[in-house]
């Protein structure tokens, strides 16, 4: 979809947007590109979350202005999970077991406040809690196991740079499905994790980390939500970009004795479902009728 | 979106207001409540692209709650106009898409514009309605003038129509995309509201 007005308005409205994050992350990662060296525990790299969370509070900030609190609107508690999900990964580098508590805590806690509109508006009683009890326990069973996954002694940030490109990519369906300042707000979150993905190949360490994975899941998961629920981003791609990020853990069944296997498969696993969802949003967009 | 649904109320208030005194059928003793024929009213909207051209389109649903209570004394009498987000309609289903989206009147969060008058008074031509105009979770007061445009009978049933034009400021309203792109819509949008409505 082009966007409703098509002159350079917007894409220097998009451009500050992209910019004034990165710039964000950059000085964010600057300041802990010494830690990052500390590749024996990355549990205790802060940088990632404080990097990945800030950009996307940023982003939200340059296309959608400052939110309310509480909240005036659903897509306001983005900010917020941003914010959030940055202090709740330094926490997982400091305390594990207070870390899942609030892994547990924030996972229940975004489908309910950032879907309500959902719940009382369109789905029954029981459907809401069901929705809301399922897409809780994804993000939990999610966050955990990449988190997990990026523990792994031989881990490297090929997972990063997927969950990168696949977030890019899960942009462009989000302005095909209906969100141009949206489809900006992704792409700002995908470039913090682009440059977390490209520090962590500079010092040979994880890009996001165990640590970085918490801001990744709130965020990927409530941007997906918000295009669901808010816009209106197909089934077909929901589940697509559903799975992504999971289809990262593959790597773990490549033997250790074929690492360039295991990247190749952390790399592709969750950016080939991002790209199908892509050619579906557009593809839905193109049968609309003519570009406006 | 506002000032289409504040429009219709107050134009449709004004309307049958005005007519109430003006047209050669007597304003009624007793309060008379009408509601709104969605086949024969219309709502459209035009605004400034890119400070070239004016964008038009309409919405297409006027729910089937609204209503116009008419009194001889305008002051006793009401309008509850609620519009349908989701009939926005331009033309072009890509960019009706991207209107129904959080860029624009997030409809799947705020499904329906509403108009409820506060306080209606007559004004040079026709009527002055103000009342609360709740458009994307946001709720201010507006106010417009109606003017009715005729009366009449249909197969037993007593019709009334009004026009109202009017505008208000997307801005006002927290739509995201115009207080991004100062210049890109708007910022002002212009309501013209036609009302055909049928006495109960």
């Amino acid at each position: 979809m082009s966007v409703l007005a098509q002159g350079d308005v917007l894409l220097l409205g998009a451009a500050k947007a992209e910019l004034s994050a990165a710039a964000s992350a950059l000085f964010v990662l600057a300041l802990a590109a010494r830690p990052w060296r500390a590749r024996a525990s990355p549990v205790r790299t802060w940088g990632a979350p404080l990097a990945v969370g800030l950009a996307a509070a940023v982003g939200f900030w340059m296309t959608r202005g400052a939110p309310a609190f509480p909240p005036a609107q659903a897509l306001h508690w983005i900010f917020y999970a941003a914010l959030v999900g940055a202090a709740g990964g330094a926490l997982e580098g400091w305390n594990a077991k207070a870390a899942r508590i609030v892994r547990a805590l924030l996972s229940v806690l975004l489908p309910v406040l950032l879907l309500e509109f959902q719940r009382s508006r369109h789905w029954g009683q029981v459907e809401g809690m069901l929705w809301t009890a399922g897409l809780a326990g994804l993000l939990f069973g999610a966050w955990s196991a990449l988190a997990a996954f990026e523990r792994r002694p031989q881990n490297n940030a090929a997972s990063t740079l997927g969950w990168a490109l696949a977030s890019a990519l899960a942009a462009g369906a989000y302005l095909y499905s209906g969100g141009a300042l949206f489809a900006q707000l992704v792409g700002a979150f995908s470039l913090a994790l682009g440059l977390c993905a490209l520090l962590g190949f500079w010092k040979r360490a994880p890009g996001l980390g165990p640590t970085g994975v918490a801001p990744y899941a709130l965020l990927h998961f409530g941007f997906l939500w918000s295009a669901r629920y808010l816009n209106e981003l197909s089934t077909a791609s929901f589940a697509l970009l559903s799975v992504a990020p999971l289809l990262t853990l593959g790597a773990r069944l490549v033997p250790s004795l074929r690492p360039r296997l295991a990247t190749a498969c952390a790399l592709l696993g969750p950016t080939l479902p991002a790209a199908l969802a892509l050619y579906l949003e557009w593809s839905a967009a193109r049968a609309l009728g003519a570009e406006y | 979106m506002n000032l289409l649904g504040s429009s219709l109320s107050v134009a449709a208030l004004a309307g049958l207001l005005a007519s109430s005194t003006l047209a050669p059928t007597p304003a009624p003793r007793a309060a008379e409540t009408y509601t709104v024929d969605n086949t024969h009213s219309a709502v459209v909207f035009h605004t400034r692209h890119l400070g070239i051209s004016e964008a038009y389109g309409r919405f297409n649903t006027i729910a089937d709650k609204s209503q116009v209570v008419l009194d001889a004394d305008p002051a006793k009498s009401s309008i509850l106009l609620v519009i349908d987000a989701q009939s926005v309609d331009t033309n072009a289903p890509d960019r009706d898409k991207h209107l129904r989206s959080g860029d624009f009147f997030n409809t799947k969060e705020f499904p329906e514009i509403v108009f409820e008058s506060q306080k209606i008074k007559a004004a040079d031509k026709g009527w002055e309605v103000t009342g609360d105009l709740s458009f994307h979770g946001v709720t201010k007061s507006v106010t417009a003038k109606a003017q009715p445009v005729g009366r009449g009978e249909m197969r037993g049933d007593q019709l009334a129509g009004f026009a109202a034009e009017f505008t208000i400021q997307l801005g006002d309203f927290g739509v995201e995309f115009v207080k991004q792109n100062p210049t890109a819509l708007g910022p002002e949008v212009h309501l013209t509201v036609s009302l055909e409505c049928k006495r109960k």
